[in-house]
């Protein structure tokens, strides 16, 4: 196959598990205004627990489940019992805040489960998959990922649009303090949102482990590039994020691999930085509506 | 969200009782209120007038919550609700409009007034995620409220709109919408009449009066012809103090009235 075709394929794959990362840090961007720099070690954290679940019952989605609440609920403890103290202060109170988090949960969770390389089970074949006699160099595992991440993102569409609680989150982002007057118990949306962001978090933590490993750093590239794609969107923007993220997949992927694997990381930074010095809004915020 | 308080008084529909008593406030040095002393009777319309800086959005801030007074009282229906948090105001059936609106923006004029409505009966949040037929059935009938509630203001046709794109006075309409779709007992309302037309502003007066039978209502104004047309009880703030209380005409044959309108007007100049 086309070496082109291949490398978009994969940075598809990949781009997905980034939107999902970068869908995160946008929620709690839209919700708080705080870029949580521990999404990606909470991620890791919730995946070893699915490890340990997985470990104990022999069963995929039950991991695959425990991942997922223990994403809700450590993201609403963040909220609540942390992030709550400074999200009246300064803004990089919080930025320390969220940085000291991802430093505590590196350190505390090999002290459970050490530090080493361990595999992480992936629920489909991550081998390329064969139709008849080509090979598509997507494997059923990158195509369960699209899926996924795509069902995700639909879920939040319409959690957002058309529940009642979802324009409470929305109204509450705009104007917490006319929501509230309304009847509106903003800090329980809060903590909501964070529990809702740090789910999001953990299907990207899933859905890294079985290609990349897990140890307990394994999410701080996946971290930049995530938030790469959530800058490339404009940090505000659900469908910013998945664009974004399919952009950064893409483009690494051809970075590593037309000039060698060892530029991806590099890569991002650059573009990141590029964003950053040509559009800083990101390519899919109307800042004016953001004002009202 | 818990249900526990969705049974309180206010549902039964009657109209609520205001009463605030030596309510004090400081921000800083500055007295912002200073010992006032006043009330909204179950069913009445009362006026809250007096000069720029005089106190009276103050006023309602302490009563919404937003404001901690320095001393005195405000009772609720016979209940002390000093500390009250601004999301209780709701599930007490107090409603409160806003002098710069305050709509969302990004928001359709629907969903603004839908975010209005009573609390207490929503289904939990787990429902709302698993898309379960309570939940579905729940969004529904809060988007035919909220319809209702446009349709009984006469501007249903800008349903889908955004606040943005519509005129001021309709604008004005939905912050009223938003704020009556919780069929409130008390209802505040901040410079209802400011920035609408001769014609609006008669409209506004209908609308109040026919609201009546169902609730009480504290409007905060500095236009004096609208207080005056419309309110059976007057208190008049000056310098965050009680100048004057008492029907329409006391007030306009009060000295002190007087003089702190004009005093005021010169200023203003």
């Amino acid at each position: 196959m086309n070496y082109f075709i291949v490398l978009t394929l994969t940075g598809i794959a990949a781009g997905m598990i980034y939107s999902a990362l970068a869908l995160a840090l946008v929620l709690i961007w839209r919700a708080t205004r705080i870029v949580n720099f521990a999404q990606g070690a909470m991620a890791m954290t919730t995946t070893y627990i699915a490890l340990a679940v997985i470990r104990a019952t022999d069963n995929y989605w039950l991991g695959f489940v425990a991942a997922l609440l223990a994403g809700l609920v450590l993201g609403a403890i963040a909220e609540r019992f942390l992030v709550r103290w400074v999200e009246t202060g300064p803004p990089l109170n919080a930025v320390i805040l969220t940085l000291g988090l991802f430093l505590i949960l590196e350190g505390v969770v090999p002290m459970i489960w050490g530090a080493q390389i361990q595999s992480f089970p992936a629920p489909f074949s991550i081998a390329a998959t064969q139709v008849g006699d080509t090979f598509i160099a997507l494997s059923h595992f990158n195509l369960f990922t699209i899926g996924l991440v795509l069902l995700v993102m639909l879920a939040m569409l319409v959690f957002f649009r058309f529940t009642a609680i979802g324009l409470q989150m929305r109204a509450s982002a705009f104007a917490p303090d006319i929501a509230r007057l309304l009847g509106v118990r903003v800090g329980r949306l809060l903590s909501l949102g964070w529990g809702i962001a740090s789910l999001t978090g953990a299907i990207a933590g899933l859905l890294v482990a079985p290609t990349l490993l897990l140890y307990p750093s394994n999410m701080d590239s996946i971290l930049v590039y995530g938030f790469t794609a959530a800058v490339l969107g404009g940090l505000d923007s659900p469908v910013g994020a998945l664009v974004g993220g399919l952009a950064i997949g893409m483009a690494l992927s051809y970075i590593g691999g037309y000039l060698g694997g060892d530029l991806e990381s590099i890569g991002a930074l650059v573009i990141l930085i590029g964003i950053l010095m040509v559009r800083p809004q990101g390519i899919f915020v109307h800042s004016a509506e953001r004002r009202a | 969200m818990s249900q526990a308080a969705s049974a309180s008084a206010a549902d039964a529909g009657e109209p609520g009782a205001l009463e605030v008593r030596s309510l004090s406030v400081r921000f800083g040095g500055v007295v912002a209120l200073d010992g006032v002393s006043l009330s909204v009777p179950a069913g009445a319309i009362v006026g809250i007038i007096g000069p720029n800086g005089a106190g009276k959005t103050t006023l309602f801030n302490v009563v919404s919550g937003l404001v901690d007074p320095a001393g005195g009282d405000v009772t609720y229906n016979g209940r002390r609700i000093n500390g009250i948090r601004p999301h209780e105001l709701n599930r007490l059936g107090i409603s409160r409009t806003l002098q710069g609106l305050g709509l969302w923006r990004a928001l359709t004029v629907i969903e603004n007034v839908m975010i209005g409505a009573r609390r207490g009966s929503s289904p939990g949040f787990a429902s709302a995620l698993l898309g379960l037929p309570r939940s579905d059935r729940y969004e529904a009938a809060l988007k035919e409220q909220a319809l209702a509630q446009l349709k009984a203001l006469g501007i249903e046709e800008y349903a889908n709109r955004h606040p943005g794109t519509l005129p001021y006075g309709v604008q004005k309409w939905v912050s009223l919408a938003r704020a009556l779709i919780s069929r409130p007992a008390l209802l505040l309302l901040d410079e209802p009449a400011s920035g609408l037309s001769a014609n609006e502003q008669k409209q506004l007066i209908a609308l109040l009066r026919s609201l009546k039978e169902r609730m009480s209502i504290a409007l905060v104004e500095h236009r004096l012809d609208l207080v005056m047309s419309l309110c059976e009880h007057i208190h008049v703030l000056d310098f965050g103090r009680l100048i004057a209380s008492g029907s329409p005409t006391e007030i306009q044959n009060n000295k002190k009235v007087t003089d702190a309108y004009l005093g005021s007007e010169l200023t203003d100049a």
